[in-house]
């Protein structure tokens, strides 16, 4: 059987939980640690923080983070943000960390996916895709939290990063996240059906239907949302009851 | 007695979480890198990494003959993931390298149609014996985290404690052969489940 992770993701900037609108605004929403915690007691799949400041600011506070949550959280831990090398990988899984998203640095340079994948196997090299719509089913990378453009097809860069080894796509659609209006659709079932490992949908997600729809109609491996469950609007123990009635097998 | 916990280290990814998770339960595991294994009372092979790199290590630093004299010796040794993997002579991953050959059988890649690889979620394990030792507080299914594109394929049925099914491919998530206990899945990141089965699996090695 397959089920479905439901991931809280931790948005952090120098140490704390915040979330933006569509990567601005950003608010304060809690401690990482504590948050982490609770999330994992509540049912939680996985956990995500990204240090969405990390690449423009070139912090690297989440180290501590990440071995403070990594002391008494037993879930599968990633960490995203800022990760330009060996090095960082490194660093962030002897603090903890079970799995590494990389975003800006595989773009920049894609053989670091390849190396990562060997030195520290696949299962622990997750590719962080930022996607901005540009037409009618095209979407481009965006580098740098959100900020630059590249001028690369979504689609081709996830093909591309499922043949350097990455065991994971986190893909995020900018247009929708923060929005609360849903996930994108079309882009994550494009992305789904055109590799072989598996996706983490991310960006939209406003209300519990948000996740049963995306799982639904794109067969994706994993739902990523922040805000809903930060503010607690919703428990991640609602959300797998909803979608255990809806016919989708999640961790009870 | 089991006071000294080493945990191999061949190298690669993260030793911390098995390390915690030995410690939430009261025991303070060493890492180990070559010597001295036979002090141990338990030493686990842990989760990540290829096959092939990760015997590759095992076999330059001789800690491959050390770890079957071990073995042979009666002491326990838990194996997680790569580490179950490991136990096995031969992987699909690397044909070139052999491995441990401490259980027969083999280990395979997935060839699903449908599902990703790796095999990347939290999966139902289907405890296909009795133990009251071993499952003590668990229910005959459980949930438990993988993370793997290779499963083992065992000779010896009678090894096999659980099973997990993904996509149509049902394998052995699960083995247990006197003192060597060893999970596919990640007993480390399974929640308040995997400690309980960890804890278990403690208990029942201080029992041998």
């Amino acid at each position: 059987m397959f089920t479905v992770r439901i991931i809280p993701c931790l948005d952090v900037k120098n140490g704390k939980v915040v979330k933006g609108v569509q990567f601005k605004n950003l608010k304060y929403a809690g401690d990482p640690v504590k948050l982490a915690k609770w999330y994992s007691q509540q049912g939680a799949d996985e956990i995500v923080f990204l240090d969405i400041t990390a690449t423009v600011e070139k912090r690297k506070t989440i180290l501590d983070v990440v071995k403070r949550t990594a002391e008494n959280v037993f879930v599968p831990l990633t960490v995203g943000g800022g990760v330009k090398s060996i090095e960082d990988i490194r660093d962030l899984l002897n603090s903890g960390a079970d799995k590494v998203a990389i975003n800006t640095a595989a773009v920049r340079n894609p053989q670091l996916v390849k190396l990562a994948a060997k030195m520290f196997g696949s299962q622990c090299i997750v590719i962080a895709i930022d996607a901005k719509k540009v037409d009618k089913n095209k979407w481009e990378v965006y580098i740098n939290a959100g900020t630059t453009p590249t001028g690369i097809d979504v689609v081709k860069w996830a093909k591309k990063v499922d043949q350097l080894g990455a065991g994971e796509i986190l893909l995020t659609s900018i247009d929708a996240d923060g929005t609360k209006q849903g996930y994108d659709i079309e882009l994550t079932k494009t992305v789904v059906e055109a590799v072989s490992i598996p996706v983490i949908a991310s960006g939209g997600a406003g209300k519990i239907e948000h996740l049963i729809e995306v799982v639904k109609k794109t067969g994706v491996s994993a739902v990523l949302a922040a805000s809903i469950f930060h503010y607690k609007e919703f428990s991640i123990r609602k959300v797998k009851q909803k979608m255990l009635t809806c016919g989708i097998l999640v961790r009870k | 007695m089991i006071r000294r916990v080493g945990i191999i280290n061949y190298g690669a990814g993260n030793l911390k979480s098995i390390s915690k998770a030995i410690k939430v339960l009261g025991l303070t595991p060493v890492i180990v890198e070559i010597n001295d294994i036979e002090k141990f009372d338990l030493l686990i092979l842990p989760g990540v990494g290829n096959f092939g790199s990760a015997m590759k290590i095992i076999r330059k630093n001789g800690l491959s003959e050390k770890i079957v004299k071990y073995v042979s010796s009666g002491k326990p040794l838990l194996g997680i993931c790569l580490g179950l993997q490991l136990l096995f002579k031969k992987s699909e991953e690397d044909k070139n390298v052999s491995g441990l050959g401490l259980i027969k059988g083999e280990v395979v890649k997935f060839r699903v149609k449908k599902f990703p690889v790796p095999h990347m979620c939290w999966n139902i394990v289907q405890f296909e014996q009795k133990n009251s030792v071993l499952l003590n507080g668990l229910s005959k299914e459980e949930y438990f985290y993988f993370v793997h594109s290779y499963y083992p394929v065992v000779e010896e049925k009678n090894v096999v404690f659980g099973t997990t099914v993904y996509e149509k491919t049902k394998f052995c998530s699960m083995l247990l052969k006197n003192n060597i206990v060893a999970t596919q899945f990640h007993i480390e990141k399974s929640g308040s489940k995997g400690l309980k089965l960890l804890n278990n699996i403690i208990t029942y090695f201080k029992k041998i």
